[in-house]
């Protein structure tokens, strides 16, 4: 399947702009002191996207900047178990993925990872739901060789009317299947099932419905899935990438959120809202755009 | 698998028996005749109920609909009262709506054509030609003076066509209510309701267009706004196409959502408000918020079930 509808000339630009935004809000990080490791840690995530996935001039080198101030924030901070936990499993791992994928380890990130594999050892799945749940984290402990190599994942498959009327709930159960059923798009889903069938001729309504309510979050997922599945839905792609990048700022980042900000009145000053609000989506944003406008990446087999 | 025609069939019937117990509430001659808004919302209401009985008219198979046989007796009725008819000429603002109850008459063989040179002298005044509005209304006027045979120097079809929204298939991302209302009528009047092909339309243009129209009749379900649904299930029979696993799963979603009375709910309707509502209050409210809903869906139940069935014994031949 192609998808190379974006000339690489537009591509490199989305991708210099999102990267000079996100160096950028490092820098003002510094300056104001913030060593909060999550951010740090999906700046850094960003930046291996706009240097790996979006742009094939191999440079890195703002990853490895970037993996410089990960290493000397880890090796400083005082409670490095518990801004860990609050980073997440997902994002430790993919850094973790990150900094091997230039052959770099830190003993933190390394115990953390073990640490993780080891509990999800102890851990036996109640259901399939609860599996798919757990897939995300074990497929990177698998790419970090802390896993045995995954079974083979299925999905719960909804009635055509649940699926059309599907609610934020099953939606969010509907896209854990499809990663896991598909392995991020490494496993062919039997295209004769009828319900493959029915999901492949929902789900860009469910994508642009999304999209239409502002619900940028939910639009991407399912538009990855539509990756994952391998189907080639040229129109709905198309529609959306063409709405994901009227969605950038001219500084770099994704979203205008500043509408539903207004509305929350709330005081918090511009350098929190992008961290808080805008560097989580621009991250999602930039993954998006990557895996959908470069088929030869996947974000989380990368590294 | 396609739904089967009865089906679309009993949901159309029950939709008339509705308007059937309504009847009197699409008279435009109840308002009082210094209420012009509300004489216009009437004259509106009983536009639409003739264009459904000039569709189911054009369809008909022997004996015509019992229900559509009284609706043109009332049609008939109000038409043939100076009061309502001078107004075409009293009022050239609201020409296009004054006339289409000639034009149904007159395309259901309910009248002769002695009103056509009283009608053509008013439109030759120039005014009503005259007044601005856009591409998708200049089209609903020329499908409407064609069908009543007056003479017009309109462009042709394709030239109007290319100026509206839906030739230039914008994101469906961005389309308001209104823009999807135009979408729809602009393929309702363009193919004359499924009439005329669109076979001037080069592949890639009709497949923008049965896309955009299969993306919305999901997303406006989801949204329960039936009013869209069945007229973007109007657009199917308009184009001739029924989009895979939408089209079945809309229909039956349409179908449970007709209320017990035949009535389809409008977009703005409240079972809760019009619980709280005293009998005569509740009838005037039911109607001004289902009246539109419920002919849209009578008409797509009918055209579509027609259209099906043709194909349901093409395939018991086979």
């Amino acid at each position: 399947m192609e998808y190379r509808f974006l000339s690489a000339e537009r591509i490199k630009d989305l991708s210099t702009c999102a990267r000079k935004w996100l160096v950028a809000l490092q820098k003002e990080r510094e300056r104001k002191h913030h060593t909060a490791l999550v951010a740090t840690l999906q700046i850094l995530s960003g930046l291996w996207i706009c240097e790996k996935g979006l742009s094939d001039e191999g440079a890195l080198s703002a990853i490895r900047t970037q993996i410089q101030i990960v290493l000397q924030q880890i090796d400083t901070l005082p409670e490095i178990s518990a801004a860990l936990l609050h980073a997440g499993p997902l994002l430790v791992l993919t850094s973790t993925g990150i900094l091997h994928a230039l052959q770099i380890q830190n003993r933190h990130l390394e115990a953390f990872a073990s640490e993780i594999a080891h509990s999800l050892q102890c851990h036996t799945d109640q259901n399939d739901a609860d599996a798919n749940e757990l897939f995300l984290t074990r497929f990177l402990l698998y790419r970090l060789h802390l896993h045995p190599p995954l079974c083979a994942y299925g999905f719960r498959e909804l009635a055509a009317q649940e699926l059309l009327l599907a609610d934020e709930r099953i939606l969010r159960s509907l896209t854990t299947d499809i990663i896991a059923a598909t392995q991020f798009g490494q496993i062919k889903i039997a295209t004769r099932n009828q319900f493959f069938q029915t999901l492949t001729a929902l789900l860009p309504t469910l994508i642009i419905d999304a999209f239409r309510g502002y619900h940028l979050e939910r639009g991407m997922e399912l538009l990855r899935c539509l990756r994952y599945l391998n189907v080639a839905k040229m129109r709905s792609i198309h529609t959306s990438v063409d709405f994901l990048l009227a969605q950038q700022q001219s500084c770099g980042k994704f979203g205008f959120f500043a509408p539903d900000l207004a509305l929350l009145q709330s005081s918090a000053t511009s350098f929190e809202l992008d961290l808080k609000i805008y560097l989580p989506y621009t991250i999602s944003f930039l993954w998006t755009l990557a895996e959908i406008v470069q088929p030869a990446f996947t974000l989380v087999t990368s590294f | 698998m396609s739904i089967p025609s009865q089906q679309l069939r009993v949901f159309s019937a029950h939709a008339l028996d509705w308007i059937g117990q309504n009847l009197p509430l699409f008279d435009p001659l109840i308002a009082k005749v210094d209420n012009q808004p509300a004489s216009i919302y009437h004259t509106k209401a009983m536009g639409e109920l003739g264009l459904l009985c000039l569709l189911c008219y054009r369809y008909r198979e022997g004996a015509s609909d019992m229900h559509i046989e009284r609706f043109l007796d009332f049609i008939q009725r109000i038409w043939m009262q100076p009061a309502y008819k001078e107004r075409i000429a009293r009022n050239p603002a609201y020409f296009q709506i004054y006339a289409m109850t000639y034009v149904v008459l007159r395309q259901c063989r309910r009248i002769d054509d002695t009103d056509q040179a009283y009608i053509q002298r008013i439109l030759e005044q120039g005014y009503v030609m005259a007044t601005e509005t856009t591409a998708m209304r200049l089209l609903d006027r020329r499908h409407m003076l064609d069908a009543g045979n007056f003479y017009h120097r309109l462009p042709s079809y394709e030239d109007l066509y290319e100026r509206t929204l839906l030739a230039q298939t914008p994101s469906a991302i961005y389309l308001t209510d209104m823009d999807v209302y135009a979408i729809t009528h602009t393929l309702f009047y363009f193919t004359d309701f499924g009439r005329y092909a669109t076979d001037t339309w080069d592949h890639l243009h009709l497949h923008a267009v049965q896309w955009t129209i299969k993306t919305l009749l999901g997303v406006y379900t989801r949204h329960q706004h039936w009013d869209l649904v069945a007229e973007l299930l109007l657009c199917c029979h308009c184009l001739h196409w029924q989009p895979a696993v939408v089209f079945t799963l809309v229909w039956e979603r349409l179908m449970a959502a007709q209320l017990s009375d035949g009535a389809l709910p409008g977009p703005r309707y409240s079972a809760t408000c019009s619980a709280e509502l005293a009998e005569k209050e509740k009838q005037d409210y039911c109607f001004e918020q289902n009246y539109h809903t419920t002919i849209v869906g009578a008409m797509a139940g009918f055209l579509i079930s027609q259209w099906l069935k043709h194909d349901e014994a093409g395939a018991k031949e086979r």
